[in-house]
């Protein structure tokens, strides 16, 4: 389960969030990088439990480019394809305002939904074909800790000598280490 | 620009249903059997109406045909959600049938309640089949159907018209309920036309549209003499 | 509650995922009976095509019956799930935990058969297609001013909307189910499912910000929904449809019938799976509470459209007004008055009658109620037409009382399979409940679970982190 040659990954889990926490201060100071060090939790974890930095999202972005696009493109296929065939209304305006205002609305809210699970499962690595870069994403054999509620730390790209220590470290307050 | 229109003299209407047997043989018109009619799927484009006065023995019946008003601001065009039904050039509330998927949005939108639904496939067991009219498709189940001022006759008519290199005359194209109405209570034309005898008619005093307060601006224009006017209550 | 009744949180978790690994025969028995009523919906369609539209009892002029009826109704109902579900998330009620996954679920799979009636009421269903909108060679567009395709956009999105609202919470629990099941077929299912999930920091802040943000963008859908479906009648000219008062009346009928099938749906739950520590008596008073408030704003609009009708007097308004107050339709007015308003507020007013069974009992009721509510808006008003020659009547024929009573075995097999797939009660809501100390009862024993995590010999979820 390396990523190159002679890096290392441990892993280890936690009952507690706060046995964790120690582990995983204990490894900052030692020098290895926050970017190398991955959490799983069977629960989102508050902002301010682990010394980690806090992931970033787009997703509210997106969702608003969502909502323009799909109303753009609602709005065109009302009243564009109107004017592209125009029937005989018998006086009656082709392009009605209200009911393109109704397929705008809805166009607009199933766009904004569609780019928020997009870039929802795009962001978590959870499209096909993404995530599996570096080891992370990929299945543990300590994942059925997370399904049992307990947390899951992975520490990534380690040397051999790093890789020990923090087993070591480990060791006391884990439930397993891998 | 033509503006097809047909005035309807009550003072005139025997109530003979001649034009409902008429509309049915020049139309195609399913006839649907004793039992269908009874649960209300009677298919008559145009049918007459009955209403009563007055107490027995001292009673007079009011006879009213009621067909498709052809509406100039019709008010089940809209609701059609795949264009099956719309207003043609010449003011026609056009049924194209092949188009239409059977929502009958329309038929629950229409004040007059003048439109029919084919419930099942028609069928025409022979010999009935040989008296088909030609120029008229025969409608498949599940699509709506009503009055069209029998179109095909418009279209013989303009295309003799066109044939002897002329204009279509007031009195060329007769409907067949227009035709086939002993008392001569119909008559048919063009409303633009100021000369056309429909046009005459419908500037009677006696003159009135049906539901005329909804504003659908029918091309069916009643003549009626009495205080009566609609079948109100 | 007594503290010796509050077990720890880890207790609590590891009793929640042993009601998931428990095999529950008398669901797979649940599955094939109304698989078999399903098969009556199935046969009945079937018929129906095969031998014309002409089979119902629809008339002239009662073109519209129990399909259109059942479509509103299912619609309806669909608005247990998404809309309370979401109302809760956003107003980040506590107690929502355990409720959401199952109201979610009535949404998916209710819109889904309600989706299907217009298309079973349609005279031609092989051209149904006629109506979306997409290039073709006959050259034509459907007809964007019929309510009937504001519909379509409007169901769309709700069911996609729906569908993806019930899923994006559901993945973390396919994960839990894809790591807890041994190697094999039922693995390999949540696998799929799942999508790869592991729970990464990442991965749960993504999908906390989508889960927010769906929840106030399923809102405003749900509004137009029932509103859009409303237009169907209100945006004809016909007596007894024409009405302002129609949208709000509608959405506000959806809201109520759709908590009405929670509470039978819960009640049900409870009890069949045992999940009387997560689906708590509170739960029940809360939802109570939010079902007689719904009874009584019912009742205000029903109030309100019959009397500006009746004070209007509008000769043709009138007439329909007549039929459902005095004449044919008398009976199933004032019946539909009993069991949405008089009877939910008079039990559901007092603590003792929000408990499980009064309040799915009040449901049940509610459910006939607003069934009857659809009828007496569909049925008089085509039946008194303008024109008094015209007017006529309806009864069903077998063919759509069998498709009506085979749809709600569709809807029971779908559910009844989904519980038994997949946790009906979201497992990683709860615990995020549990870490934060406050899921109804059930969350307040997160003190406990702290207190014992100390020699912890039972799992406990991340810690007291409170």
């Amino acid at each position: 389960m390396t990523a190159a040659g002679e890096r290392h990954l441990v892993e280890a889990a936690y009952e507690r969030v706060e046995d964790m926490r120690a582990v995983v201060e204990a490894a900052l100071e030692s020098g290895i990088a926050a970017s190398q060090i991955e959490v799983r939790s069977p629960a989102p974890l508050e902002e301010d439990e682990l010394p980690l930095p806090k992931p970033k999202s787009r997703v509210l972005l997106f969702a608003l480019a969502g909502a323009v696009l799909g109303g753009l493109t609602a709005f065109g296929l009302a009243a564009g394809t109107a004017l592209a065939y125009p029937l005989p209304t018998g006086g009656m305006s082709i392009v009605a305002g209200p009911p393109v205002g109704v397929v705008t609305y809805e166009g607009t809210a199933l766009g904004l939904i569609l780019m928020t699970v997009l870039r929802v499962l795009w962001e978590g690595g959870l499209l096909p074909g993404r995530g599996i870069r570096s080891g992370r994403g990929r299945a543990s054999d300590l994942d059925h800790h997370v399904a049992n509620g307990r947390l899951l730390l992975r520490v990534h790209g380690l040397s051999e000598e790093q890789a020990g220590r923090l087993r070591d470290s480990s060791r006391t307050s884990a439930v397993e280490v891998g | 620009m033509t503006r097809w229109g047909m005035a309807i003299d009550l003072d005139r209407c025997t109530g003979c249903e001649a034009c409902v047997v008429a509309c049915a043989a020049e139309n195609n018109i399913q006839t649907v059997g004793e039992e269908q009619a009874r649960e209300g799927r009677a298919m008559h484009w145009l049918r007459i109406e009955r209403y009563y006065e007055g107490e027995f023995p001292n009673v007079r019946t009011r006879f009213m045909p009621v067909l498709c008003q052809q509406c100039g601001a019709a008010p089940c065009e809209p609701v059609c959600p795949v264009y099956a039904t719309y207003r043609n050039p010449e003011g026609l509330n056009a049924m194209v049938y092949s188009r239409c998927i059977g929502t009958r949005f329309c038929a629950n939108n229409c004040p007059y309640t003048v439109r029919v639904f084919n419930w099942f496939d028609a069928e025409f067991p022979a010999p009935l089949d040989s008296q088909l009219n030609p120029d008229v498709s025969v409608r498949p189940g599940g699509v709506m159907e009503k009055c069209t001022f029998c179109v095909q006759r418009i279209q013989a008519g303009k295309d003799e018209a066109a044939q002897e290199e002329r204009d279509v005359a007031d009195g060329d194209i007769r409907t067949a309920c227009q035709q086939s109405c002993p008392t001569k209570a119909i008559t048919f034309g063009d409303l633009e036309d100021p000369d056309s005898e429909v046009s005459k008619w419908a500037e009677s005093p006696r003159a009135f549209s049906l539901l005329g307060d909804l504003d659908t601006r029918p091309g069916v224009v009643y003549l009626s003499g009495s205080e009566w006017r609609e079948p109100a209550e | 509650m007594t503290a010796e009744s509050q077990p720890s949180a880890a207790v609590l978790d590891g009793q929640l995922l042993g009601r998931l690994d428990r095999r529950r025969p008398g669901l797979l028995v649940g599955s094939l009976a109304s698989g078999a009523l399903a098969l009556v919906f199935i046969y009945c369609w079937g018929y129906q095509i095969a031998n014309g539209i002409g089979v119902t009892g629809i008339n002239r002029p009662v073109f519209w019956g129990f399909y259109i009826i059942n479509f509103v109704f299912w619609i309806g109902i669909s608005h247990a799930g998404t809309l309370i579900s979401a109302i809760l998330r956003v107003t980040k009620a506590e107690w929502r935990r355990p409720v959401t996954r199952s109201a979610e679920a009535i949404t998916l799979f209710a819109l889904a058969i309600g989706g299907l009636f217009p298309l079973i009421h349609l005279g031609r269903v092989a051209i149904f297609y006629y109506m979306i909108p997409y290039p073709n060679s006959r050259m034509l567009w459907p007809n964007f001013r019929s309510p009937l395709v504001w519909d379509i956009a409007a169901i769309t999105t709700y069911i996609i909307g729906s569908a993806l609202y019930l899923f994006l919470p559901l993945i973390p629990d396919a994960a839990v189910m894809r790591d807890r099941a041994a190697a094999g077929l039922r693995k390999r299912f949540y696998a799929v499912l799942a999508l790869g999930w592991r729970g990464t920091a990442q991965q749960w802040h993504s999908l906390e910000w989508g889960i927010r943000i769906l929840a106030v963008a399923i809102i405003p859908v749900a509004v137009s929904v029932h509103t859009i479906v409303s237009w169907d009648f209100a945006m004809t000219q016909t007596p007894g449809w024409k009405s302002t008062i129609f949208g709000p009346y509608f959405v506000v009928g959806a809201i109520f019938s759709g908590i009405a099938v929670l509470m039978i749906a819960m009640a049900l739950l409870r009890r069949g799976l045992s999940l009387e520590r997560f689906l708590t008596d509170r739960v029940f008073n809360n939802l109570g509470l939010l079902f007689v408030t719904m009874s009584l704003v019912w009742g205000y609009f029903t109030f309100a459209e019959h009397l500006t009708v009746w004070y209007s007097g509008d000769l043709f308004e009138k007439n329909v007004h007549h039929v459902l107050l005095h004449g044919d339709f008398a009976v199933p007015f004032w019946t539909m008055v009993v069991v949405n308003l008089v009877i939910p507020v008079a039990v559901l007013s007092f603590p003792r009658g929000r408990r499980p069974l009064p309040t799915a009992l009040v449901g049940c009721g509610v459910l006939v109620g607003m069934w009857l509510e659809r009828f007496l808006i569909v049925v008089p008003a085509l039946s008194t037409p303008r024109l008094a020659y015209s007017i006529g009547d309806y009864m069903p024929s077998w063919v759509e009382l069998g498709i009506m009573i085979g749809a709600v075995g569709v809807f029971a097999c779908l559910y009844f399979t989904f519980t038994q797939l997949l946790p009906i009660v979201s497992v990683w809501e709860m615990r995020e409940g549990w870490r934060h100390g406050g899921s109804g009862e059930a969350g307040d024993a997160t003190s406990d679970a702290a207190a014992t995590s100390g020699t912890a010999a039972a799992p406990v979820p991340g810690g007291g982190g409170a």
